[in-house]
């Protein structure tokens, strides 16, 4: 009787083992790593001629309809656009940077990324001119799940990233403005662009990534590099010329003292990312005056001068993308009325998303085609009001 | 009759044929030595100068000229400022975060992007097709 127990257990482990070490033998697909599929895309990917280029920036601009010609060129780059769809549904992405090689790290995959992206728009509008509209808001989807794939490692990544969310919501709003309100499209849509906006890139993360690096840049061995690169005539004009000399020159004490006064720049510019559009705008143009002003007179504050991103810029096209994305899901939502009365709603849905310029509503006014969404305050860098216009399909 | 016709009829008539000989050479080079001599000891080469009319008249074309000269003189490069220099970059390091951040304080994303297809198109093409079916077709059945 226990011999034959024995045999059993022998057994169970036996199988048990073979399937353990058969099922690691399957390759499970899609992988765990999005980069993967994106650079398997992006090495099958058959880049279109200047004329079929142009071509697709006038269909995203609205100025022509889909033709054969952009036909072709999805369809020859049909895999691309199946790998890139399969990868942006993947959780994690590992674009596998080198970080410790500081501002030389490679970033081949931003351009390509952009170039996907904007076959996928041209997919999304060749699909909502046939009639599919769910379809064609699915690729925008993608777009935005890329977004959050291309990620906040660096500030110049970030902004790939929040050019990416800004097409995507862009063609959102086109597509939104000639389907039918198909109630349970709208419904499915304003799910995926809540979930969308949770792990979306952050200025935040950004900005302490840049730090981070450049910190890592300001030493005697590799800042002499870094400056030639990145100062700009616009620097030798305001700081004067003798600054460049004076980095050149600069022994340890020098660089020690720009890594301590670049960090406490980088720490007030994180700090304001926590603050309102408006005062944050201001502190941001404060603070950049200022580093002007001390690197004239004081030589720990040069190196800053150069290096510090334009933060406040980088904060107003961070608040716009937000603000955008917000205006699309305020619209959905007054879609949804429509769909379910049949009419416009006389003032905006309780909840709606706001505007990040103001932190206020957006102004609701309904028009002859539809509705728009004005904001309330002003994009400080263009001295400019944003509305967005959407029309109802009848 | 213009001077001019007098020296053009002298010259025709033969009568600039004239008989030289180391006697009238010698006489010659003496009156141009001495001739010298009063020039050194008289009024300067430029006062002569500045008094003739003709004299005058050059003078003013030849500023005027180099006046014109130097306005069309095409205005010598702008120094550089030090900081900036033309780093021959390799496509490889033209898709460095540095060269794509440069690339965007230039242009924006769309500079960025026109770098990086540069760097691409440096770097060469790439395989359009590349299942396993077509590089078994590429390889013979090898």
């Amino acid at each position: 009787m226990k011999t034959k127990n024995n045999r059993n257990f022998s057994r169970i482990i036996c199988v048990l083992l073979i399937v353990l070490t058969s099922a690691s033998l399957v390759e499970a697909y899609p992988p765990d790593n999005a980069a993967v599929l994106y650079y398997k895309a992006f090495l099958i990917l058959k880049e279109p001629g200047e004329e079929v280029k142009k071509m697709m920036t006038d269909l995203r601009k609205g100025k022509i309809k889909s033709n054969d010609q952009i036909r072709q060129c999805l369809d020859e780059n049909r895999h691309v656009l199946e790998f890139v769809e399969t990868a942006a549904d993947v959780r994690e992405c590992d674009w596998g940077h080198d970080i410790s090689k500081g501002f030389d790290v490679l970033m081949p995959e931003l351009s390509r990324i952009r170039l996907t992206a904007f076959m996928l728009t041209a997919k999304a509008q060749t699909l909502a001119e046939e009639g599919d509209h769910k379809a064609a808001l699915g690729k925008c989807l993608t777009m935005h799940k890329m977004a959050r794939h291309v990620s906040d490692s660096m500030i110049i990544s970030y902004l790939v990233s929040v050019a990416l969310n800004s097409l995507a919501n862009n063609h959102i709003q086109d597509i939104l403005s000639s389907m039918p309100q198909d109630l349970e499209v709208l419904a499915w849509l304003r799910g995926q662009l809540a979930d969308a906006s949770v792990d979306a890139p952050s200025i935040k993360a950004a900005m302490e990534r840049e730090k981070e690096m450049s910190i890592q840049e300001i030493r005697k061995e590799r800042i002499t590099e870094t400056i030639l690169e990145m100062s700009s005539e616009d620097f030798v004009r305001n700081v004067g010329a003798d600054a460049l000399e004076k980095i050149r020159k600069g022994d340890a004490q020098f660089f020690e003292d720009n890594r301590k006064y670049y960090a406490g720049v980088m720490d007030e510019v994180i700090a304001a990312t926590d603050l309102s559009y408006q005062q944050a705008h201001r502190k941001l143009q404060t603070l950049s005056a200022r580093i002007e002003k001390d690197a004239k007179t004081n030589h720990a504050a040069i190196v800053a001068a150069v290096l510090t991103p334009a933060s406040s810029r980088v904060r107003t096209l961070a608040t716009r993308k937000k603000t955008l994305l917000n205006a699309t899901r305020a619209a959905i939502e007054i879609y949804i009325v429509k769909a379910k009365t049949g009419r416009l709603p006389e003032k905006l849905p309780a909840g709606s998303p706001k505007d990040l310029f103001s932190g206020k509503d957006f102004e609701y006014t309904k028009t002859k085609e539809g509705f728009t969404l004005r904001c309330r305050g002003k994009d400080l860098d263009k001295d400019e009001i944003y509305q967005y216009e959407f029309k109802v399909a009848k | 009759m213009k001077p001019t016709d007098n020296s053009e009829n002298f010259v025709r008539r033969g009568k600039a044929k004239v008989a030289t000989d180391p006697q009238m050479d010698k006489r010659v080079l003496d009156d141009s030595f001495a001739a010298m001599d009063e020039t050194a000891a008289g009024p300067s080469i430029v006062r002569m100068i500045a008094h003739g009319r003709a004299a005058k008249i050059v003078a003013a074309a030849v500023i005027i000229i180099a006046v014109g000269l130097l306005m069309n003189q095409p205005e010598p490069p702008e120094q550089k400022p030090p900081n900036i220099g033309n780093v021959t970059k390799s496509p490889v390091e033209m898709l460095s975060a540095m060269s794509l951040n440069m690339a965007y304080r230039r242009g924006g994303l769309e500079a960025m992007d026109d770098l990086s297809n540069e760097a691409f198109e440096k770097l060469g093409s790439k395989p359009a097709g590349v299942s396993v079916r077509e590089l078994l077709t590429g390889s013979n059945g090898v």
